[in-house]
């Protein structure tokens, strides 16, 4: 039983009364649904099927059906769950439609990042993040759809269960292998060295 | 030191983005003072963390349509599909198919039985079919007399005749929209599923096949199907895939896993006189755990079985009595191991 005094930084879900005011037609607070969400489901799509404007589309059409499905939608669950598995669920369509299948590594945007680093800094910081990149693209396609949600998005192992309809024991042992097989790449390549 | 990292690495990455409560916190900071690498295993999952976000702040998602733009949009689709019909669906009347379907819906689909005993040919010579109809929202399990199982997907139809009789030399289905196929072997009667975008031809095997308009996606998980287009046939093996898109293949390609494919096929498991390797492969990685089989002759041990929705040790519980192994399931990996001689259970 959660205490309302204290609560904990999860269950500050500031999207919960956003999707109550959604469901009693409130098209402000869509609007700031979306503008709280529209990068995290973005990125997360974008790296699902390798394509940033796909990725646009995906999550204007999730918007649209919380719109239209606002009725349906009963506070059970969390919020943020919910909205990941209507993005999944399009992306496994749009991937279904296209065939397009993890590109993201071949065709991504190796744009810098807006950290001030120093020259070595850079390097490193390059060469652990493509290092990382590819470990990650070698796990099988559960696994590595499980490290997106749990350890790039920062789910908890309840909601990505509820996500890709798993039990939240399979979501623990997927993540544990994943986290292992990423962390031996990263260290066998001595990219987290120094 | 692996099962309490495994138990402890969602707080761990959680603590690492300042997410933990006090007393999360202090749960940390206990299993630091315990465990010896714990500052070099943090370290590590701090530089991952690091990784991550480099990676992702790669991606620029731009900045959100207008919300008007998006209510209109939604508003203009609802006025469209108001006007739109649906099928009638068809339920059948066969008196075990209801005591079945009930324990059925408990597991969240449908399932119907195609047994002899119910309709034949009709009097004027025509062969009597059955329709299953699915809507937006579910699946079925469809079990023909051959001992074939279909699984099928969400908005589809499948019709079969009412019985697979031995005089006829093939057994034909007709399919919209998707479903999992699991085709007992008969040799001497192939299994044709016909679509509208082209014909799938099988003798014992399991595959997905996705049929929209004028378009025919197949990935084989096990065995070969031949898909027959627009004067050409292709075919297909297992771990491959292709499409027919207007009655012209696209190269086979290696599989995409199914669920990707049919992400409504969920926790589904089905065998059918699959091999207890490839049966435990597929287990292994559904329920991310390594799988071990001690001895080489369980390996040639063939499965036909169909699981949803359960665990793994409901899972492994059934398989280990069908093959009469011994099955020791741990925190990362299942071992199946021969019985020794007389032992019991």
């Amino acid at each position: 039983m959660s205490d309302p005094e204290h609560p904990t930084p999860r269950e500050a879900d500031p999207l919960t009364p956003l999707m109550d005011a959604i469901r009693g037609g409130s098209q402000s607070a869509l609007g700031q649904l979306m503008d709280l969400c529209w990068t995290e489901l973005v990125r997360y799509a974008a790296r699902q099927v390798g394509d940033v404007d796909l990725a646009r589309d995906i999550v204007q059409e999730t918007l649209i059906q919380v719109w239209e499905r606002r009725r349906a939608w009963e506070p059970r669950g969390s919020a943020r769950a919910y909205l990941y598995r209507i993005v999944r669920n399009l992306v496994i369509d749009e991937k279904r439609k296209q065939a397009v299948r993890r590109r993201w590594l071949a065709t991504r945007d190796s744009r810098p990042t807006t950290h001030v680093v120093t020259p070595d800094q850079v390097l490193d910081a390059k060469l652990l993040t493509e290092v990382f990149e590819a470990a990650v693209a070698s796990l099988p396609d559960r696994r590595r759809e499980v490290f997106e949600l749990v350890f790039i998005r920062g789910l908890s192992h309840a909601d990505t269960a509820k996500v890709m309809g798993l039990s939240t024991q399979t979501v623990a042992n997927q993540m544990s292998a994943a986290l292992r097989t990423v962390r031996k790449a990263v260290a066998d390549s001595g990219a987290l060295e120094g | 030191m692996r099962q309490e990292l495994r138990k402890m690495d969602e707080l761990l990455l959680r603590h690492l983005r300042g997410q933990t409560t006090e007393e999360e916190s202090r749960s940390v900071e206990a299993w630091r003072t315990r465990t010896a690498d714990a500052d070099g295993v943090l370290a590590d999952y701090r530089s991952l963390i690091q990784a991550g976000e480099s990676a992702d702040r790669a991606i620029d998602p731009g900045d959100p349509p207008p919300v008007e733009q998006l209510i209109w949009r939604a508003e203009a689709r609802r006025a469209q599909l108001a006007a739109r019909p649906r099928p009638a669906r068809t339920w059948l009347g066969h008196p075990g198919t209801w005591i079945t379907a009930a324990a059925a819906a408990a597991a969240g689909f449908t399932l119907w039985n195609v047994s002899n005993d119910t309709t034949g040919p009709t009097r004027d010579g025509t062969v009597a079919v059955r329709d299953f109809l699915t809507t937006t929202d579910e699946t079925a399990m469809v079990r023909l007399d051959d001992g074939s199982v279909v699984r099928l997907g969400p908005e589809s139809r499948l019709t079969t005749p009412a019985t697979h009789s031995a005089d006829v030399p093939t057994r034909q289905v007709t399919l919209e929209g998707e479903a999992f196929f699991s085709i007992a072997e008969d040799e001497a009667r192939p299994f044709v599923v016909t679509t509208a975008a082209g014909s799938v031809r099988v003798l014992g095997t399991r595959f997905h096949l996705a049929a929209q308009a004028g378009e025919l996606a197949v990935v084989v998980v096990e065995g070969r199907v031949a898909l027959a287009g627009r004067n050409q046939e292709v075919e297909v093996g297992a771990g491959q895939a292709t499409r027919l898109v207007r009655g012209i293949a696209e190269p086979v390609a290696d599989a995409p896993g199914v669920e990707e494919m049919a992400d409504w096929l969920r926790d589904f498991l089905i065998f059918q006189e699959t091999p207890l390797a490839v049966a435990m492969r597929e287990i292994g990685e559904r329920y991310g755990t390594e799988v071990e089989i001690g001895d080489p002759a369980l390996e040639e041990r063939t499965l036909t079985m169909w699981f949803n929705g359960k665990s793994l040790e409901e899972v492994m519980t059934v398989v280990c009595s069908v093959v009469d192994a011994h099955c020791t399931i741990g925190e990362a990996a299942v071992r199946i191991e021969a019985r020794a001689a007389g032992a019991q259970s």
